[in-house]
């Protein structure tokens, strides 16, 4: 399991692995704007 | 020199840098004002804003600084990659949309209405030397792409790569480096990707050559996203604290979240600009290590130009004048929005704000034109003299580093313009000493790590000057929230009392 997650040897387990975290930021990051921003717009 | 490669790469870029330019000035109904320049009049969707933001934050430190990095810390070098992930986050859902509320445009603006004007010069100050320093660095990272496809010296490429960032903004400003981002961003992973996996075929033993080359040189560690502790301690804690808390807060960023249509359109921007992002420094990643792994590339010596020579000499001459073009792209994106940041600040800031405080609208966008043009050529004249991309980036970060705090404490805590002024001056001090003298060393933290060292510093002084400080106003959330008409910007107020919404 500790291999599995921390070893990124080239090519696919690489690109596999450092494309899902890009994606688990990305999801994160709109899970976070969701609750930060969830009031609708003061003046538009 | 490869005379075919040159031209393919330079017309790619030429194409779609006119085309977007030409097509914007086809269906755009009026005349370019200042606020059309600088911000696109508040009007970029989620998409032209996550292409932006991204693309502003991947440029030399990704392309070059991190096929640099991979040579001597492996996988581990990714890390660079995910703080910048994660520096988005912060970008996108804390400091993007407050500044697009309060309707700033620089973040000194913002300092000034926090805080006072001479905190405000101070900022600007501070925020004008980064940007100057990392225009400057981008540039030297596209006469390196185009020294290793021509044999030119370095120098000679940074003029023709000044030329074309300048390009990329004179004409249509903001609007145009958010549609020529857009382009650029869909091009640059068709042919990376494209590169990637056509690569593989031409190494000499494929990927499992390289990842052999690791474990036979017992470097194995090189292969884990754990590294080990001396690349943790030497490069990835500072790096992290250097991408966390410095783009947030950089007027680049702040005049590209100060240009989107309303703050649902910077929140939704995050999966768009997150991805973009840190995927291409993966892929950078593997180019990277993969040239360290083959003898003849590693005895150039120089990490990012042993990987261009790879690339040249491994992919058909299609591919790569595509995939020069795309880095190119993506350093000149930084370049050009660095540029129009710096131009912004220079004339709203200081220019508009003590001097010439009538000047008309013609004469505004005539200014812009012409800070543009003379930033370009003195940033283009330098950026020749300057170290190394890896090592210089992370250092230029460290300088804005107080500037996140005083914006944190001022926004939740309480705003004062005693603690926000000496936090800015103390921790410039604390950075010299830190870059000058041997400190680091005493403290075992060689590297990396003066972005260690501003963050310590910045967080203590701040929270002191803060919590002492009697006159303190309370914090612009606060403000905001009590009075909003008090806590944005007057330009934006005018305009939202012409609308009838204030």
């Amino acid at each position: 399991m500790f291999d599995l997650l921390f070893n990124w040897p080239f090519l696919y387990p690489f690109l596999i692995k450092a494309v899902i975290a890009a994606l688990l930021i990305g999801v994160l990051g709109l899970i976070i704007g969701k609750l930060c921003w969830h009031e609708p717009e003061d003046f538009e | 020199m490869n005379l075919p490669i040159l031209i393919g790469t330079i017309a790619i870029e030429l194409i779609i840098i006119v085309g977007v330019g030409w097509v914007l000035n086809l269906i755009s109904k009026k005349k370019m004002d200042a606020a059309e320049f600088t911000t696109a009049n508040r009007s970029m969707p989620a998409i032209t804003v996550g292409a932006t933001q991204a693309l502003t934050c991947l440029g030399g430190g990704h392309i070059m600084g991190m096929v640099g990095a991979g040579w001597s810390y492996g996988v581990g070098t990714y890390w660079y990659a995910l703080s910048s992930g994660f520096m988005l986050i912060i970008m996108l859902c804390f400091t993007g949309p407050w500044i697009r509320r309060f309707g700033f445009t620089t973040i000194n603006q913002l300092f000034a209405k926090m805080f006072d004007h001479k905190t405000s010069v101070i900022m600007a100050g501070i925020a004008a030397g980064t940007v100057w320093g990392i225009l400057t660095l981008e540039l030297q990272g596209v006469g390196t792409v185009l020294g290793a496809i021509t044999g030119w010296d370095i120098a000679f490429g940074c003029a023709v790569g000044g030329i074309l960032s300048l390009l990329y903004v004179l004409f249509g400003g903001m609007k145009q480096v958010g549609w020529v981002n857009v382009i650029n961003a869909i091009f640059m992973y068709v042919v990376a990707i494209i590169a990637i996996f056509m690569i593989g075929s031409n190494l000499p033993s494929g990927w499992e050559g390289v990842n052999n080359f690791f474990v036979s040189n017992s470097e194995d560690w090189k292969l884990s996203i754990l590294a080990n502790p001396n690349t943790w301690q030497t490069y990835i804690i500072g790096t992290i604290l250097a991408q966390l808390f410095y783009c947030p807060i950089g007027p680049q960023a702040a005049q590209v979240s100060a240009s989107a249509k309303n703050v649902d359109a910077i929140r939704k921007s995050v999966m768009i600009a997150v991805p973009i992002n840190v995927v291409f420094g993966a892929i950078m990643l593997a180019f990277g290590m993969a040239a360290q792994s083959i003898p003849e590339y590693a005895a150039i010596g120089n990490p990012p130009l042993a990987n261009f020579t790879m690339l040249l000499n491994s992919l058909p001459g299609w591919l790569v004048s595509c995939l020069f073009a795309a880095f190119i792209a993506a350093m000149l994106s930084t370049v050009a929005v660095q540029i129009l940041a710096l131009a912004t600040i220079f004339l709203d800031d200081i220019v508009y704000k003590f001097y010439k405080k009538d000047a008309t609208e013609k004469q505004k966008v005539i200014s812009l034109r012409v800070a543009v043009t003379v930033f370009a050529v003195g940033g283009t004249a330098l950026s020749t003299t300057l170290p190394a991309i890896d090592s210089a980036i992370v250092w230029l970060f460290a300088w804005l580093l107080p500037a996140f705090w005083v914006f944190v404490f001022g926004m939740f805590w309480k705003r004062s313009s005693r603690a926000a002024f000496w936090t800015l001056i103390i921790t410039a001090i604390a950075n010299m000493i830190w870059s000058f003298t041997s400190l680091p060393t005493l403290l075992h933290l060689d590297g990396n790590n003066n972005s260690v060292g501003m963050v310590v510093v910045s967080f203590v002084v701040g929270i002191i000057l803060t919590a002492t400080d009697k006159n303190a106003k309370p914090g612009m959330i606060k403000l905001y929230k009590t009075n909003k008409s008090a806590a944005i910007s007057k330009e934006y107020a005018a305009e939202l009392r012409a609308q009838g919404k204030l």
